[in-house]
């Protein structure tokens, strides 16, 4: 059963390749058996010790894979190699401390049972995504994934807008399932292997047949949709109507699938110029509008729901510009910041306390100046003697401008002083990001991405819009222009009831009328 | 037709607009999230009865004021006895057998609610797939009002400030595009344009095509108030609004505004469906107007399908009351002489066990009540935040502002870390840096998630911290109060408290806090009698006032002699943990050890109904501090949860007494008391607190919609402090969280009106009473009841109507 697909000369090798093999295959059937536990009263110490174990295994598979440099190795239709390993020990690490503050959440709740079962159906089912060898496996489990998320989803089904955000969701999905679909059975016609790895050894090609390329820009358009990008992102904003435990492993271990996707098949993708086109366009304009949208949020929950909308953008366009190790470090932070924000969510009135004590000021022309004088050669330094590529240009620019905003910021509220120490924080930054690109490098699987400037410049060009946006909303506030803008972003454009009206009209839904009634709330919410 | 009834009035806007505007002064403010306090929600309805006023809200809100049916069955026979039924019906001179009352619980109550006009639309049958008229326009209000409170300046700017609330609201749903889409009602747009300019026109347009001449006042303001209970949440934001203003002696129109924002919806569906459907316009219109006819019959209706199970709420709170007068009228223990240690603690009911449990300690411990603000008007000002914190009940306004007097390195490095916490904050909210910092610095979110997963001594937030040793300093206007002023405040405070004479050598002064993190609702477990801070502010301070040697040379001359043995001691009850700290070493104190075992008595007692399963003592005390720091924890204590009464009287009469911390205990002896000023001080204004506090509970519980903030595990922070959303939007969600009253299996607070206990001479009380009216309104109108404890005859009669009647002696039913 356990096959080994790489030749290999050393014995000792194999034995260390097929360990890490079945120790990655323990982490994604971990979930599996909390799903099976969940029949035990004592079902919560199970789970998070199950969890708890699957992610040390999965960061010592990780580890000993990076070390010993092994080659991918196959178990079960399920595969392991670098970037397999990497994506099990984010998820099992989410998945792991969600589990336990969910544990203190449901503790005395009779719910905690539907909670944990469905938790571990969906965390599997990304787990099987994430490791799957072949399209079959991998289209099944992708529905899997929306399917059980679906009833984390509708975890209170009496509300009647998380009713409809999961309708809205429901459609979104299918439509993405057929597309892969589609995909899957371009490339089976094609290459006549279902294994993913045989499939992505023909690239690169010469030139794409046209049955190609159609498999190419419809995985974009996939990815496109699970990333909830604009117009199609409503529902990720309005699923804030599910527990915050289920907000958290949303925003941290699935929406970000699109982007694994991208990179699995990295080495189909890059050579799609449409594929590249298409994500660049959509993807630029989601990050550009909901990250100004973000800043005109009433709500916790949804600000952060359209900062997530914002990244997903960012880590698309990298895929796209061919940055795919920069897309899955983008991918590893922004889930870890986000699973954090959103568990944390409750901090908002301490954090307003603690704003309180400060002095927000904006900076002056003087101290934007200083602050770029800083960064900017800074960023030239490493990119000097990382001997890291210049271009792409904007990745850079992002960088330079989240350093200079922070530099700037720190400099006008809290005085020089405190800048030095921002200073040293920057450098810590730089440093950080430049190891971790670097340690991922290695994990992808194609460089071969050609450089369109065209691209570059247009993600110059939005990025340049929204440091103007910004610039105008918080430095003329009172201003028609700004006051505009800001009703219009606050109103996100109206892009959604669009989409709504759509959802409604293609396929109704019976809505649970108003929730306004007690047995509702001791039924439903309790 | 006009002439025809006193009821009916002439049809100038102006009349109809006057009418409506009278349900504005008819809601409670609530308190934004950081000093949020408990408000008893029908406070502004206290001078209607309260059996009328829970029939009114539930035709116009659909709001209940009791309990389902099945929580009075649930009680029979366990908690209500027969007994307790037979009095209940008797004081409400309602005529029903036993078996009557128990088939009314079978009998699901029937209320016909009054419609808005959005709910006939809603009613349509094409409207079944369609999104709910009535929640979008709750939620394009409600979204208005976070934007219009969180940007204020932003959102002003494009209007004139004359009633600049309306004014922007009608900008932002002219510019919104998305109802018509949403909705698949795109001359709504057009309706929208058509909008009358201002709120006048709204009312005179609303007039003339929707009422008809013949419409009632009362009517009206009925509607108006269905209306606002729409959108219950940001009215009571914007009492808050009101509240606040009234306090500095200015005047805000906001809910007036609110209502004219809400009718100008109903004029806009109005007009929608006028033009659009032509045939369910005129059926419906009829509907809707006949509606104004039969409204009060509808109340009458409804508050006699209500009747029999007040009767039921009734019986439930004599079961609580007669069981506790039985035991106040036994024997109590002498008054201590020559008191060992003395603690004043808060009269929260928190205290209560905690008191117990310290007095167990040794006979000669005194324990004494007081409100928690000790008296300090005060607000405080931290060296470097910008606006100072009122650390009073919200019904004062602070007079004295207290600082540091310098600040100390133990300060100032709190202030660098808190600093530093700003500036991540600040960065990653600013748009185009979210995304770079996110890719450089995601990845050390790790340590924050597993430090805040695993860690179980995590530090208390740098921004509600007091750290330092300088002394206070306390200034009116500006200027620093003169000894003389401090001493005579002292004085006052020590008359209030009842303690003028008999000083041990340790007085604790204990005030309280809660201890929770990640908890949007965490200043609800602090004290609410210092504005839902914590109360150590107060403590110190009065502590060092007390301590002073130049004040307490003034106090001797008013004949307050403190001995210069008598130290007293600033502490404070963690009411998460139940763990009292001093805030000066007191590992030389004599009281040291009692106060240990206190706190280990008090916790073991308590572990049980918060799932501590531990009997060892250092194990409970770690459970109790890791739980109330778990980021994770949706019930960190249970608060004032089951809060029945407050008894007001000396501690002798109450120290044998297990009360099962559901009493607000206020120490008081009428004897002292030189023309029952200090009575009226605590009639006047903790028995309202209490009042809040215990109708803040009651509301949540018996309608957990309306007047509960909902579950936790959907709370969404809205305007950074203002208030919560449960989910993703709706109305703006006040009072207490389901967590708060529900263990998840049962409520752990049983829904009771206040019972007021005051040992002092029935003619004091009366008189009192009667000259504050919102006082006797609250007593006549059912909302708490109110008793005398005579202590000489040991006998209790309540005061109703004017009336003294004898209440019912429990003796029997212990």
């Amino acid at each position: 059963m356990l096959e080994n697909r790489r030749t290999s000369t050393n014995g000792a090798c194999i034995m260390i390749i097929d360990g890490i093999s079945l120790l990655l295959a323990g982490v994604v059937f971990a979930p599996l058996l909390t799903l099976a536990l969940c029949v035990m009263s004592w079902r919560w110490a199970a789970a998070q010790t199950l969890m708890g174990v699957a992610f040390a295994a999965a960061a010592t598979g990780c580890i000993a894979i990076m070390l010993f440099k092994a080659p991918s190795a196959s178990l079960a239709g399920l595969h392991f190699n670098a970037l397999v390993s990497i994506m099990l020990l984010l998820i099992s690490f989410i998945a792991w401390l969600v589990l336990r503050y969910a544990a203190t959440n449901f503790a005395q709740d009779d719910s905690g049972k539907r909670f944990l079962s469905w938790f571990s159906c969906t965390v599997f089912a990304v787990m099987c995504v994430v490791a799957s060898a072949n399209l079959v496996l991998f289209w099944f489990a992708w529905v899997a994934i929306s399917l059980s998320f679906h009833q984390l989803l509708m975890f209170y089904p009496s509300r009647p807008r998380a009713a409809l955000a999961a309708h809205k969701k429901f459609i979104l999905a299918r439509l993405a399932e057929s597309c892969l679909g589609i995909a899957f059975f371009l490339l089976w016609r094609e290459h006549g292997s279902v294994n993913i790895s045989e499939i992505l050894s023909h690239y690169p090609v010469q030139s794409l047949s046209p049955a190609e390329q159609g498999a190419a820009i419809l995985i974009a358009l996939v990815a496109l949709i699970k990333c909830a990008q604009l117009p199609v992102h409503g529902w990720l904003i309005q699923v804030v109507e599910s527990p915050t435990p289920v907000s958290a492993l949303l925003h941290a271990g699935v929406i970000n699938l699109g982007g694994f996707l991208l990179i699995l098949f990295s080495p189909l993708f890059s050579q799609s110029v449409a594929a590249q086109g298409m994500v660049v366009i959509v993807a630029g304009v989601s990050m550009l509008v909901a990250a100004l949208v973000m800043m005109t949020r009433i709500s916790i929950k949804v600000r952060l729901a359209w900062s997530t909308n914002a990244q997903m953008g960012l880590m698309l366009v990298e895929c796209a510009l061919g940055l795919y190790e920069l897309a899955l470090l983008h991918m590893l932070a922004h889930s870890c910041y986000k699973a954090f924000a959103f568990l944390n969510s409750g901090e908002a009135v301490a954090e307003y306390l603690r704003a309180q004590h400060g002095r927000q000021e904006l900076p002056t022309l003087h101290v934007w100046l200083f602050a770029f004088l800083i960064v900017l050669p800074s960023i030239g330094l490493f990119v000097f003697f990382g001997n890291a590529s210049v271009l792409p240009l904007s990745p850079w620019l992002i960088i330079a401008v989240a350093l200079a905003v922070f530099l700037a910021q720190v400099g006008a509220a809290r005085g020089t002083q405190r800048s030095a120490r921002a200073l040293l924080w920057c450098l810590l930054l730089l440093a950080n990001y430049w190891v971790f690109k670097t340690l991922l490098m290695p994990v992808i699987p194609v460089h071969e991405h050609a450089y369109i400037a065209l691209f570059d410049g247009w993600i110059v060009c939005l990025f340049a819009i929204l440091v103007l946006g910004y610039l105008q909303l918080q430095y003329k506030p009172l201003s028609t222009s700004s006051h505009r803008l800001f009703i219009a972003l606050n109103a996100g454009f109206y892009l959604d009831e669009w989409l709504t009206r759509l959802t409604l009209a293609i396929w109704p839904v019976d809505l649970p009328r108003i929730a306004d009634t007690k047995s509702n709330i001791t039924q439903g919410v309790i | 037709m006009t002439q025809s009834s006193p009821l009916l009035k002439e049809s100038t806007s102006a009349s109809l607009q006057e009418c409506m505007q009278e349900a504005c002064t008819k809601f409670a403010p609530t308190w934004p999230l950081d000093r949020s306090i408990a408000v008893n929600p029908w406070w502004e309805m206290r001078d209607e009865a309260f059996p009328q006023v829970a029939a009114k809200l539930a035709v116009l809100g659909k709001i209940t004021c009791l309990m389902p049916a099945t929580f009075y069955k649930n009680h029979w026979e366990t908690t209500i006895s027969p007994a307790h039924l037979q009095m209940a019906k008797n004081e409400l001179q309602v005529e029903a057998t036993q078996a009557q009352l128990l088939a009314a619980l079978d009998a699901p109550v029937v209320s016909k609610p009054w419609l808005n006009f959005v709910d006939f639309l809603d009613a349509m049958p094409e409207q079944r797939t369609k999104m709910a008229w009535h929640a979008e326009v709750q939620q394009q209000i409600s979204q208005f009002c976070g934007a219009y409170f969180q940007y204020p300046a932003r959102m002003r700017s494009g209007v004139s400030s004359e009633q600049s609330f309306f004014q922007s609201w009608r900008e932002v749903v002219g510019l919104d595009k998305g109802i018509g889409i949403l909705m698949g009602a795109r001359d709504i747009n057009q309706h929208i344009h058509a909008l009358p300019q201002s709120i006048d026109a709204v009312y005179e347009a609303f007039q003339e095509e929707v009422l008809s001449e013949h419409i009632s006042s009362s009517a009206c303001a009925d509607y108006a108030m269905s209306l606002l209970l729409d959108v219950n949440g940001w009215t009571s934001w914007l009492a808050y609004q009101a509240w606040q203003d009234r306090l500095v002696g200015n005047g805000n129109d906001l809910i007036e505004q609110l209502l004219a924002i809400r009718l100008a919806w109903e004029l806009l569906l109005w007009r929608h469906l006028k033009t659009r459907t032509a045939a369910s316009y005129e059926l419906i219109k009829q509907q809707f107007l006949a509606q104004f006819e039969n409204i009060e019959p509808r109340h009458e209706e409804t508050k006699q399908s209500q009747q029999l199970l007040w009767v039921w709420q009734r019986a439930l709170e004599y079961s609580y009351q007669v069981r506790l007068q039985g035991r106040l009228l036994m024997p109590s223990s002498p008054a201590i002489q020559s008191p060992k240690l003395q603690a004043v603690f808060c009269i929260d009911v928190r205290s209560e066990p905690m008191r117990r449990a310290l007095e167990a300690q040794d006979p000669n411990i005194q324990t004494l009540g007081f409100a928690g603000f000790f008296g300090l008007p005060i607000e405080y000002r931290s060296p470097f935040a910008k606006t100072a914190r009122p650390q009073l009940p919200g019904l004062l306004s602070p007079a004295i502002s207290v600082s540091r007097a310098t600040i100390d390195t133990g300060t100032q490095d709190l202030h660098v870390a808190l600093q530093r916490k700003l500036s991540d904050q600040d960065a990653s909210n600013a748009a185009p840096a979210s995304f770079g910092l996110v890719e450089t610095g995601g990845l050390f979110k790790v340590f924050d998630l597993l430090r805040h997963s695993f860690s179980k001594a995590r530090k208390p937030d740098a921004s509600q911290t007091l750290e330092g040793t300088s002394p206070w300093e306390l200034r009116s206007n500006g200027e620093l109060l003169s000894v003389d002023a401090q001493a005579q405040l002292v004085l006052s405070i020590l008359g209030a408290i009842g303690l003028r004479s008999g000083f041990a050598d340790h007085v604790l002064l204990v005030g309280h806090g809660g201890h929770s993190v990640n908890n949007p609702h965490a200043a609800g477990l602090d004290c609410g009698a210092c504005g839902g801070q914590s109360g150590e502010v107060n403590v110190r301070v009065l502590a060092q006032l007390l301590n002073d040697k130049a004040i307490r040379e003034v106090l001797a001359s008013h004949d307050v002699l403190i001995p210069d043995a008598t130290q007293f001691v600033a502490a404070l009850h963690n009411t998460c943990t139940d763990a009292i700290g001093c805030f000066e070493s007191t590992a030389q104190a004599p009281y040291a050890k009692w106060l240990k075992d206190a706190q280990s008595a008090a916790q073991q007692a308590r572990a049980p109904s918060l799932g501590v399963s531990s009997t060892k003592p250092a194990e409970i005390a770690t459970a109790l501090q890791t739980r109330g720091r778990d980021w994770a924890q949706l019930r960190p204590e249970w608060a004032l949860a089951n809060n029945a009464s407050f008894i007001v009287a000396p501690r002798a009469l109450t120290r044998n007494i297990d009360l099962e911390g559901r009493s607000f205990l206020h120490d008081y002896a009428w004897e002292s008391d030189e023309g029952f000023k200090v009575l009226e001080l605590i009639i006047t204004a903790p028995m309202i607190v209490t009042n809040w506090i215990n109708l803040q509970y009651y509301a949540s519980v018996v309608d957990p919609v309306k007047y509960g903030s909902g579950n936790k595990l959907l709370h969404n922070v809205v305007g950074e402090n203002i208030g919560v959303f449960e989910g993703n939007g709706g109305d703006l969600r006040i009072g207490l969280p389901i967590q708060s009253v529900h263990d998840g299996a049962q409520w752990r607070h049983q829904p009771l009106r206040l019972s007021v206990y005051i040992a002092a001479p029935q003619q004091a009380i009366a008189t009192i009473v009667q000259a504050h009216p919102a006082v006797r309104e609250l007593i006549d109108n059912d909302w708490l009841y109110l008793f005398a404890w005579d202590t000489q005859a040991n006998e209790i009669a309540r005061y109703k109507d004017g009336q003294w009647t004898p209440a019912a002696s429990g003796g029997e039913h212990v």
